[in-house]
């Protein structure tokens, strides 16, 4: 090839803002990119709505344990709270009182295994709260593992596309391999975005849920125990 | 996905994110700048130190010629007389411009040109030809001429000159009379001296007259061109600043006249000997020369230092120049020896070279022989 032919065949400019890196980029990488943006927007959203959920969750529960201690009448305490959908340990508090109350509606007075059924209650109201709590949170963990392979997926088929076209073009100098590179490199880039707040936040809302549901066992623990003290107190009195 | 289409203040997460994704990438489509650029990269330009042998074997072209040729070769301006192939280069001329002439000048030379034309004819002998014999009176005649040619150039030369053709002129005349007496003192001697006498003195009279007017002249002339010269002339400024030629090709030659070098060829280093085709052609070389040579009588004990020779070939095996010593011994013995190789080197001259190593000409168009004594 003529020296001076080659000289003249100037490198095309790239534009490397986001914006042309995006369009310039293959269609598989393209849909990539969008995949792996609307994750890192589903990804926050979990993040916000969980946050806020949680930090509800811990206000409710410094309430209600302060209601609870405060010496008030659980009758009463049931009654407030019955009427509307309870969360977190009120609803704990409800489902054990509920059951607590039907043993004693009846004509037949079942004692004998109430203190059974009032732990069966708790356990899986507990169950539901903390699955409730937990919900979503696995979709935070599995965006945070894969998108970084879906990026790096982006970025192969966009590095096999480009060096198609480098091949095509026979010429290896920086300016027309670069740019290929830089798009390819974009998907990562993306991948990366969604995946790093997932991960960091999965940790720490996961660590959050361990606290809550820690202690609506310590509180159900604590209730189960003052209703079987009752219980017994109510036998030996029957008795 | 729990998506919403309307806002539920308890999980407002998606809305939030949205918007949040939405504005961060608006910014960096408009506001934010992705990379700043690097200054762009300017080649550097190459340098390259190479020996002369490595010069003799570039066949690459000029690096501003337009095309390349079909078939490419060294540039040549024109067809040796030796069979020398010169590589082209440039050469610094001063020539120095033909000196001005001012106007002014030319006035003074067209006066001189009008102001001093050949002096008249002298009168011619015809007095001494009716009286004298006709080969005397050519002879004479001859001589009146030469004597007033002669004057003629003294007029325009010194005043010493001048002084000295006078005398001269006077002393031939004297002595054309006395020739002249001494043949015809049979015949009418005394008439004719007394003639010719009289002739000479008319002629120098008319000498005289004619140098004290070309004296004049030349003063008035001298006058002129000093008053010229007093005067300051730019032109003469500009005319020494233009003394300076452009750069002239030394004009390379070569087998034949080849006026554009080719622009390169993809092959565009010569081709060169490897070690054994080397040793084996210095071998072809050496025993050729060795041939022609003959030890002085005074290395015939062989304890003398072989010289070393710089021998320069064409391509069809003759010297493309005399052959010179690059390093000799310290004795007379080794300066003996080293004559005697270059004349042996000279006396061998066509060198006969194996078709083989004809396309390797550049590798051994220069060779520095250690001539090989024994």
């Amino acid at each position: 090839m003529n020296p001076a032919d080659v000289a003249q065949a100037a490198p095309v400019a790239h534009d490397l803002s986001f914006f042309s890196l995006f369009w310039q980029a293959h269609f598989v990488v393209k849909l990539v990119m969008i995949g792996l943006l609307a994750a890192s927007v589903w990804c926050w959203a979990i993040i916000i709505d969980k946050t806020l959920l949680y930090a509800r969750t811990k206000r409710a529960m410094d309430r209600f344990e302060d209601v609870f201690w405060s010496g008030q009448s659980l009758e009463e305490l049931f009654r407030s709270l019955q009427s509307r959908p309870a969360t977190g340990l009120a609803a704990v508090f409800v489902a054990a009182m509920r059951e607590w109350k039907r043993s004693f509606e009846g004509s037949a007075r079942s004692f004998q295994s109430l203190s059974q059924r009032i732990d069966k209650v708790l356990d899986v109201t507990i169950q539901r709260e903390v699955e409730r709590l937990d919900s979503r949170l696995m979709i935070l963990a599995s965006i945070g593992s894969a998108g970084p392979y879906i990026g790096l997926f982006g970025t192969v088929v966009g590095i096999m596309n480009s060096f198609t076209s480098i091949a095509a073009s026979k010429n290896t100098s920086l300016a027309v391999v670069a740019p290929g590179i830089a798009e390819a490199l974009f998907a990562t880039a993306i991948g990366l975005f969604a995946a790093i707040p997932a991960v960091l936040a999965y940790n720490k809302l996961q660590s959050e849920v361990a606290k809550l549901q820690s202690r609506l066992e310590g509180f159900a623990d604590e209730f189960s125990a003052i209703l079987s003290r009752q219980i017994d107190e109510r036998l030996s009195r029957a008795a | 996905m729990a998506l919403k289409d309307h806002f539920n203040p308890s999980e407002p997460g998606f809305w939030v994110s949205g918007v949040a994704h939405a504005a961060l990438l608006t910014a960096a489509l408009i506001g934010l700048p992705f990379a700043a650029e690097f200054p762009e990269a300017q080649e550097g330009i190459p340098v390259e130190v190479i020996t002369d042998n490595q010069f003799s074997q570039i066949t690459k072209g000029e690096t501003d010629a337009k095309a390349v040729q079909p078939n490419p070769k060294p540039r040549a301006d024109r067809v040796a007389d030796k069979a020398e192939q010169r590589d082209p280069g440039e050469d610094k001329v001063n020539a120095p411009a033909p000196p001005k002439r001012p106007e002014n000048m030319k006035v003074a030379d067209k006066d001189e040109a009008t102001a001093a034309p050949p002096p008249p004819p002298p009168p011619p002998a015809k007095t001494a030809e009716q009286k004298a014999a006709e080969a005397k009176a050519e002879e004479e005649k001859k001589m009146a001429e030469k004597a007033e040619a002669e004057a003629i150039e003294k007029a325009k030369a010194a005043e010493q000159a001048k002084a000295e053709a006078e005398a001269k002129a006077k002393a031939e005349a004297k002595a054309k009379a006395e020739a002249e007496a001494k043949r015809v003192a049979e015949e009418k001697a005394a008439k004719a001296k007394a003639e010719a006498e009289a002739k000479a003195k008319a002629e120098a009279e008319a000498k005289k007259i004619a140098e004290a007017k070309a004296k004049a002249e030349a003063e008035a002339k001298a006058r002129k061109e000093a008053q010229v010269a007093k005067k300051f002339d730019e032109g003469d400024l500009r005319q020494f600043l233009d003394n300076k030629d452009k750069n002239r090709s030394t004009g390379a030659t070569g087998s034949e006249v080849q006026k554009t070098a080719s622009l390169g060829t993809a092959t565009g280093t010569a081709a060169k000997l490897n070690p054994s085709q080397r040793d084996a052609l210095m071998g072809i070389f050496q025993e050729q020369m060795k041939r022609c040579y003959q030890a002085p009588i005074s290395a015939s004990n062989g304890d003398a230092t072989p010289p070393l020779l710089d021998i320069r070939l064409n391509q069809d095996g003759t010297l493309a120049s005399e052959p010179t010593v690059m390093r000799v011994g310290g004795t007379t013995t080794d300066r003996a020896v080293a004559d005697a190789a270059v004349r042996a080197v000279r006396r061998c001259a066509p060198y006969r070279v194996p078709t083989q190593y004809l396309q390797f000409y550049s590798d051994w168009k220069i060779l520095n022989v250690q001539f090989d004594l024994s």
